[in-house]
């Protein structure tokens, strides 16, 4: 058996063979640090914008965070395209890498060179095992590692940025347009009771005239604005419509959130005017209440703790029940009822510190749980900025806003004297409920802002703000007349009167109140004649306030 | 093509025994016998300082018995005359009585010359060897005179501070392929100097190549392969040894008053190549042009009296020159 002789391999193919291998893999290598590099760059802008977004409001749509990581990607790639090593290069870098003495570099002239000598052929052939060498023994180039690792911690910070502050709906730190109210407007810092005792009791501030349109303010001007935010994108096309939708889902969400807070903090407060107005001497402080003066109503409790020496014990253990009464009551605002439950207490003991200072952080917690309280016509411009996007958007309008109209509905023929029946019944019998002892006070229909499926049977109507708006003063049935003529109620009220049921203050868009069954009497007051009106309808037999 | 390794081979081997036979009697100086070795294998001309007394003479006698060359030694004195050295024109009567000038060669003819002491002769006589050391031949009157091949100088110098010494021209200096210096052996080299000397015996020094091998060997070290960015790693280190030359540090700016020559780049590239083969490689790298640069520029650089005032050697400048050049220019 005879064995053929193995083909002797051309110096030049052989060569050429390992060399191409080795440039492929010099290009790789090279595409990957581009690549790398380019990512890198990539997740460094997404990182950036996502937390400029973020910090500016800005509303990113999703391809925005998706251009700084692709482009990077797709040019560097570009780039690796047209940037394939030659043959020299590659054994350049090959022979420095491997430290293989310009065998490979030194072949490669050889080869364009073509000479007759044989050593050169020979070193051709030397350079092709040393680049075979080099195919097993390969080392990556000393950037590489540290290129991924950049890209590693890039990318790191950049998936960080984008679960934090990304598109809505999938972060963890909402860079959404809504920001909270309490962010927005931060609550001023609230005055500890001595100073609230202290403090000269400020002149009534009349009602500052509504707010353009364009500029939300007060509570729900992050929510108003927010829906201001999604009209823009929208129509400016940076929001799709499933996009808007859900935006406006979470602004809405926001909405039903802080109006349910409001009522119940305002239930709260309700309740503890109710208690205080148990006592003569509390009867300012539960005016203050009834008007929604809350800062007025903190002074006056803090006041009526320094003062509490000076009612009788009779009068502290009336005080102490009702306050308890309305701790009881008010479980849905655990830290006014736990105050209330103090103060209570030591109304009901006989040490005077403990009952000032009791007193005194009732008052606080009136302050604080007053925050949370919005104003009606706020709440109802709100909702109607939110229905109007609805509607822009094609969705049915509100279901919540829908129940609070038919809840305003109600509460304007149980103003009537007509007994609300099922659930829209009972939520206008809340007024009635809010005022228990006297009929005084005021209630709103839940109408205005009610959320979707938070209208409570039991939920008192939220406050309708009335600082320097109409108000209504209510009558107790069957002891005076509806009105005077002649008084002053004459130079206000130019609207026709409606003597069977509930007049409408009319031009200021608020919704009818009705506190009682009987048709209470409706003045368009102003707050600085307020006193005069209530004095005016106070009876014979009741005093002053002390 | 598989000729190559095989003639690669028997260079080395060449080579190896070379050092071998010169190692049985200097004892150490490895980088001196390379150097030569280098030199021969190159064809140039091999200059060696050192003190006396260090074996220079006995190295460039030992490197003779080695190969089996024509052999001849010169002794540089100050009153050596140039026709001392490459021989004159004599009047020869013949027998039938006519008269005719004759040429009459001098030590110069041979294959390998041993110039002793070569800075003790006057310029002028060191001139004779200027022609001869870069033509290889000796021009006499009106006649040129071929030298055989291949032909080697090797002389031997003492330091330029002794007395009765004539510092070389630049011209003749720059024909020296290399310029070895010769150290001081080390306490063991030395006690084996003393037992190879005082003793009753000697190793013989066996003739292991002869001229025609040694042309062999020099042809084949021409055809090794340098790249280009390799030849101009040389070049550009030449061109750092001139006074605000391109690339030139501020050292050389400095304290060179002439820089090297286009021989030093030749020189440092064929002994590269000579260099490469003897260490197994058929191409030159970096690495080689590193190693041959101080032999074959410290005598062409020439410094300026700054330097000579502040102690800075050739050696000191070339080490500086070969940090401050870059590989891949």
């Amino acid at each position: 058996m005879s064995v053929a002789p193995a083909p002797v391999q051309d110096p030049r193919e052989a060569f050429t063979s390992q060399l191409g291998a080795l440039r492929q893999r010099l290009w790789l290598e090279r595409a990957g640090v581009l690549v790398t590099r380019g990512l890198m760059l990539g997740f460094l802008v997404t990182l950036l914008v996502a937390v400029v977004g973020w910090a500016v409001r800005f509303p990113i749509p999703p391809l925005w965070y998706a251009a700084p990581l692709l482009v990077p990607l797709i040019l560097s790639l570009l780039i690796s395209a047209f940037f394939y090593p030659s043959a020299m290069s590659a054994a350049r870098i090959v022979d420095r890498r491997l430290e293989l003495a310009e065998q490979l570099s030194t072949a490669v002239e050889v080869i364009a060179e073509d000479p007759e000598e044989m050593i050169p052929w020979a070193q051709v052939m030397s350079a092709s095992q040393a680049a075979a060498w080099a195919q097993e023994h390969w080392r990556g180039g000393p950037r590489l590692g540290r290129d991924l690792a950049l890209t590693a911690i890039f990318g790191f910070l950049a998936a960080g940025a984008l679960l934090l502050t990304g598109p809505e709906g999938r972060n963890l730190l909402p860079r959404s347009p809504l920001p909270s109210p309490l962010t927005q407007e931060e609550p001023q810092p609230a005055p500890s009771p001595t100073a609230v005792a202290a403090a000269p009791k400020p002149e009534q501030p009349r009602a500052a005239p509504p707010p353009p349109n364009n500029q939300p303010t007060g509570r729900t001007a992050g929510v108003q604005r927010a829906v201001q935010e999604i009209r823009r994108s929208r129509e400016a096309g940076a929001l799709d419509a499933g996009q808007a939708a859900s935006r406006l889902a979470q602004a809405e969400g926001e909405l039903s959130r802080q109006t349910q807070q409001s009522r119940t903090d305002q239930q709260a407060l309700d309740r503890l005017g109710q208690a205080l107005d148990q006592i003569a001497a509390g009867h300012e402080a539960a005016e203050a209440l009834r008007r929604g003066d809350y800062e007025q109503a903190a002074r006056e409790i803090a006041e009526l703790g320094t003062e509490s020496d000076q009612l009788s014990q009779e009068a502290k253990n009336q005080l102490a029940q009702a306050l308890r009464q309305a701790a009881n009551d008010s479980s849905s605002s655990p830290e006014l009822s736990q105050a209330e439950r103090k103060a209570a207490d030591a109304l009901a003991g006989r040490d005077y510190e403990q009952a000032a200072q009791s007193m005194a952080d009732l008052a606080d917690q009136v302050t604080t749980r007053s925050r949370n309280v919005i104003p009606q016509s706020e709440l109802g411009r709100a909702w109607d900025q939110v229905n109007q996007e609805r509607r822009a958007q094609g969705q049915p309008e509100s279901a919540g806003s829908a129940r609070g109209q038919e809840g305003q509905q109600q509460s304007r023929q149980q103003g009537q004297g007509q007994q609300g029946q099922g659930q829209q019944g009972q939520q206008g019998q809340q007024g009635q409920s809010n005022q228990p002892q006297s009929g005084q006070g005021i209630g709103t229909a839940p109408s205005q802002g009610g959320p979707p499926g938070e209208q409570q049977a039991d939920d008192p109507a939220p406050r309708l703000d009335t600082q320097g708006q109409a108000v209504e003063v209510d009558l107790k049935p069957g002891d005076r007349p509806g009105s005077r003529p002649g008084d002053e109620k004459a130079e206000d009220d130019d609207q026709p009167r409606d003597e069977t049921g509930p007049i409408t203050a009319a031009g200021t868009g608020s919704p009818g109140q009705v506190n009682s069954s009987a048709p209470p009497e409706i003045n368009f007051v102003p707050s600085s004649r307020r006193d005069i009106v209530r004095e005016y309808f106070r009876g014979p037999g009741e005093a002053r306030n002390p | 093509m598989s000729e190559a390794p095989r003639e690669i081979g028997d260079l080395r081997e060449t080579a190896r025994l070379i050092e071998q036979e010169v190692g049985r009697v200097i004892v150490g100086q490895e980088t001196v016998v390379r150097g030569v070795v280098i030199a021969l294998l190159a064809g140039g001309h091999v200059l060696l300082e050192g003190v006396p007394g260090l074996g220079k003479t006995m190295l460039v006698r030992t490197l003779a018995d080695a190969l089996h060359l024509q052999y001849s030694r010169i002794q540089f004195t100050p009153d050596l005359m140039p026709a001392d050295v490459s021989g004159t024109n004599v009047l020869l009567e013949d027998a039938s009585g006519g008269r005719h000038f004759t040429f009459q060669p001098g030590p110069i003819f041979a294959n390998l010359v041993l110039a002793d002491e070569i800075n003790r002769a006057t310029p002028k006589t060191q001139a004779a060897l200027l022609e001869a050391m870069q033509e290889q031949t000796v021009s006499v009157a009106t006649t040129v005179h071929k030298l055989p091949r291949p032909f080697f100088v090797l002389a031997t110098q003492n330091p330029i501070e002794m007395e009765g010494t004539y510092p070389l021209p630049e011209a003749e200096l720059d024909r020296f392929f290399f310029k070895l210096n010769v150290g001081y052996p080390t306490r063991e080299q030395m006690n084996e100097i003393i037992r190879r000397t005082t003793s009753a015996t000697s190793d013989p020094v066996h003739r292991v190549a002869d001229g025609r091998t040694l042309q062999a060997m020099q042809a084949l070290g021409r055809q090794v392969p340098i790249a280009s960015h390799v030849a101009d790693y040389a070049v550009r280190i030449v061109m750092a040894t001139h006074p605000d030359g391109e690339g030139a540090p501020d050292v050389t700016n400095r304290y060179v008053r002439y820089g090297a020559s286009p021989r030093a780049a030749q020189a440092i590239v064929l002994a590269a190549k000579i260099l490469a083969l003897l260490n197994g490689r058929l191409n030159v790298s970096f690495e080689d042009i590193r190693r041959v640069s101080p032999p074959a520029l410290r005598h062409r650089v020439l410094l300026n009296f700054e330097a000579e005032s502040r102690s800075v050697t050739p050696d000191i400048l070339i080490r500086q020159v070969l940090q401050s050049v870059p590989e891949g220019g």
